[in-house]
């Protein structure tokens, strides 16, 4: 199954270093299927969760390798009157993830995540990606806390706080974009008890979705805080997997960055501030995950008078259940978003229906195999549907 | 307690724009000649990018070869690049603005303007097919933005076909997608229901006037028919298409066109009309002045209202004259300075003589003038685009 798993990949990715190779037609068919990845955003601990091999110890070292394979094929329908872009596919959302995990002793660890895949230039082409997603090391003075300092994902959503190798969706919802902050480097600290898990970090703040002048750079901390109650236990890592008890999660979570711009010539410009929140709940039992979220972002500036305002709501649901060989878990999501809601309104949606299957999952949920259909309104450019084929490997 | 109500606003949004008739920090645009240095309003895309550009009229209203400007949402303003040479090279409308680019007619070409480059292309000014010049008698003020591009709706000859066509553009390639013929011998006004994304052009035909509704991917059109005669304006004038059938166009001698999608009709305004504008619910209002007074009248149903004194325009312009903040970023640092300043558009800041494009939610941004200098014998005054909060009523 390895190996098959391998070849797959490697008749995914060929033609992506061929798209590479050669400038796609303007504008680009092979990447408007499915989008850009979402950059993997691995949990503290996901390397050693999801390793496939055990590590390798030498003293008080411990290594870790782990990853995911995630070879991608999408098929996506615009509306759009110019025939020649209503169909599009491609293999854009395909990646493979490799992470490290060191621990020393059992106080101090370090963890390094690469993400190598394809990623959408300014000019529309396809060009391949090696993203260090993640780089910290971290401090466990007890089993409850953990301190990290280095580069990780901001934990703002119950999306962005998943891991990519836990999520049984292929991938986020597309709203989550409007809001989830870029990796950044920073210190966090977590406290994980079995009802209560709660992150505090301080971030370089530098890392921003905010379009900005060319060459002008940010400078401001961006603070952020998460906070998820689990009174009936924690929940299992993989949200594939089945709960046999009821758990439930109740979740809140902000970042906040006030920060200064500084123009091409290093004089300080527009001044910001960032604010956004999420509140999120979590439902498993019995095979069942249902997670629904509302975010809201509101960034405003003391030049432009032009508040960015946007509230998005979704709500997924998976039920995983076993037939005589396989488990099979259908999948259903929705969400609705309103963006520049005091600027330049639109609204966005999305449907999607599908299942995920876990063909051997007698023996271990590492080999995933998802297929979603999505419908989804984008806010500016108007209707698509799109078909998502991805197969997921733990390693 | 507190927490809660913190939470509740953080979700529920407590961030608020401009109040109405509130005036916002003005940004330096440039100096140019003339106490109306520019017929257009400033535009402004989704991203709160602006676009302005200038040209003084003259004694017929016509404006002159100008200079177009881009400047960022967070900063930093393009140096300039002019619309055009020559009568026709002056700036008669935009079409729109859209992730960064903004996109403004000519008589002979459109001229798109970057924010990321600070450049303006020329384009169109000749078709890569028929190698020939191109007129533009109209274009509407659409952008329709789709995974493909940037299309636009414009009314053209050119100089081997004399016969105006519809046309579809596309805005990125600078080439005519699809034209069907018209049998239109003048255009005298534009306008378009961004929502529906529908353009509508008022023309002249054999038999009168008419309205054409179109869409920028479709060949075929909506014609309705328009009881009565008037002149045209020195430029198209306003037309707006509003959410509950309304449709009104101002035209030459103060008269307006009203009507729905059964027909309009002319009538005389009680005043000077100068703009449509459609406010944030979809509502269409005409106003104007009398003599140097701001007017307002809604358009509903079809109908025009009574007209009634416009409060929040001559709010706004007491509160310029009173003074503003402004802020000069073109230098890469902010340099501050307070100035009274008055409407550099016309009589009234809100009142140009193209409606003025949404800025956000509840205002527009204006183009003001601190007072003029007088340089060799020409009055110069600093430019400035300044947001307001705008009430209709």
């Amino acid at each position: 199954m390895m190996r098959r798993a391998l070849l797959a990949l490697l008749l995914a990715t060929a033609p992506a270093y061929a798209d590479e190779a050669t400038p796609a037609p303007t504008p680009p068919l092979a990447d408007e299927a499915t989008p850009a990845p979402a950059p993997a955003v691995p949990a503290s601990d996901s390397v050693a969760k999801t390793a496939l091999l055990p590590p390798l110890r030498t003293g008080l070292v411990a290594v870790t390798f782990g990853g995911s394979l995630r070879p991608t094929i999408g098929l996506s329908r615009h509306d759009t009157p110019v025939v020649r872009d209503r169909w599009a596919y491609g293999i854009a959302g395909s990646s493979i993830d490799v992470g490290v995990d060191a621990r020393v002793g059992s106080h101090v660890s370090g963890t390094l995540y690469v993400s190598v895949g394809s990623e959408r230039a300014p000019d529309g082409t396809l060009r391949g990606r090696v993203g260090l997603e993640r780089a910290v090391v971290a401090y466990e003075p007890s089993r409850l806390v953990r301190l990290s300092a280095g580069k990780e994902s901001v934990p703002l959503s119950a999306q962005s706080a998943t891991p990519t190798v836990a999520r049984v969706f292929p991938d986020r919802i597309a709203l989550d974009d409007t809001f989830v902050l870029p990796a950044d480097v920073g210190l966090q600290a977590r406290v994980t008890t079995g009802k209560v898990s709660g992150f505090a970090g301080v971030w370089n703040g530098i890392a921003s979705d905010v379009v900005l002048e060319p060459g002008a750079t940010e400078r401001g901390l961006l603070y952020s805080a998460r906070v998820e109650l689990t009174p009936l236990g924690a929940f299992e890592f993989d949200e594939g997997r089945r709960e046999n008890e009821l758990r439930i999660g109740v979740g809140a979570a902000a970042t906040y960055r006030a920060v200064t711009a500084f123009t091409p010539t290093g004089m300080a410009g527009v001044r910001s501030r960032d604010l956004r929140a999420a509140m999120s709940l979590r439902v498993a039992w019995q095979g069942l995950f249902v997670q629904s979220e509302v975010l809201r972002r509101q960034v405003t500036d003391d030049l432009s008078m032009r508040p960015d305002v946007a509230t998005a709501a979704y709500v997924q649901a998976s039920w995983r259940f076993r037939t005589a060989r396989v488990d099979i878990a259908p999948l259903g999501r929705a969400g609705l978003e309103h963006i520049r809601q005091l600027s330049s309104p639109a609204t966005g949606s999305s449907l999607e229906l599908g299942a995920a299957v876990f063909p051997i999952a007698r023996r271990t949920d590492r080999l995933q195999i998802s297929a979603l259909y999505a419908h989804v309104l984008e806010p500016d450019l108007g209707l698509v549907d799109r078909v998502l084929l991805q197969l997921r490997l733990g390693f | 307690m507190k927490h809660v109500l913190a939470l509740a606003c953080l979700l529920g949004g407590c961030v608020e724009g401009l109040a109405p008739a509130e005036v916002g920090i003005g940004r330096v645009v440039g100096a140019y000649p003339g106490n109306v240095a520019a017929v257009l309003p400033p535009m402004t895309d989704e991203r709160g990018n602006l676009f302005v550009v200038t040209g003084m009229p003259d004694s017929t209203g016509m404006p002159q070869p100008g200079t177009a400007h881009s400047g960022g949402a967070r900063g930093r303003w393009s140096a300039g690049c002019k619309t055009g040479t020559g009568t026709r090279g002056s700036a008669r409308g935009w079409i729109g603005a859209v992730a960064g680019r903004g996109w403004l007619w000519t008589a002979t070409a459109i001229v798109e303007l970057d924010v990321a480059t600070g450049q303006c292309t020329t384009k169109l000014d000749t078709d890569p097919v028929s190698a020939s010049d191109v007129i533009f008698l109209g274009v509407a003020p659409l952008v329709d933005w789709t995974v493909s591009g940037r299309f636009a709706v414009a009314i053209v000859t050119t100089g081997v076909e004399s016969k105006p066509h519809l046309a579809t553009i596309d805005l990125g390639l600078g080439l005519v997608r699809t034209s069907e013929p018209l049998a239109v011998t003048e255009v005298l006004a534009v306008g378009a229901d961004r929502a529906q994304t529908q353009a509508g052009f008022l023309v002249r035909d054999g038999s009168g006037l008419r309205v054409l509704i179109a869409r920028p991917h479709e060949t075929t059109y909506e014609s309705i028919a328009v009881a009565g005669t008037a002149t045209a304006r020195t430029l198209p004038g306003d037309l707006a298409i509003g959410d509950d059938g309304t449709i009104a166009a101002i035209l030459g001698g103060d008269a307006i066109a009203v009507g729905t999608r059964a027909g309009l009709a002319i009538s005389p305004a009680t005043f000077t009309p100068h703009t449509i504008d459609r406010d944030d619910d979809g509502g269409l209002w005409l106003t104007g002045l009398a003599g140097t007074e701001p007017r307002i009248a809604s358009l509903r149903a079809g109908m025009l209202d009574r007209s009634a004194p416009w409060s929040c325009a001559t709010r706004i312009d007491q509160a310029l004259d009173t003074g503003i903040v402004v802020i000069d970023e073109r230098g890469g640092e902010r340099v501050a300075a307070r100035w009274r300043a008055h409407g550099a558009t016309g009589a009234s800041a809100l009142l140009p003589t193209r409606s003025v494009p949404a800025y956000a939610v509840g205002s527009r941004a204006v183009l003001v003038a601190d007072p003029p200098v007088d340089r060799g014998g020409i009055a110069y005054s600093q430019l400035a685009v300044v947001p307001v909060g705008v009430e209709f009523q």
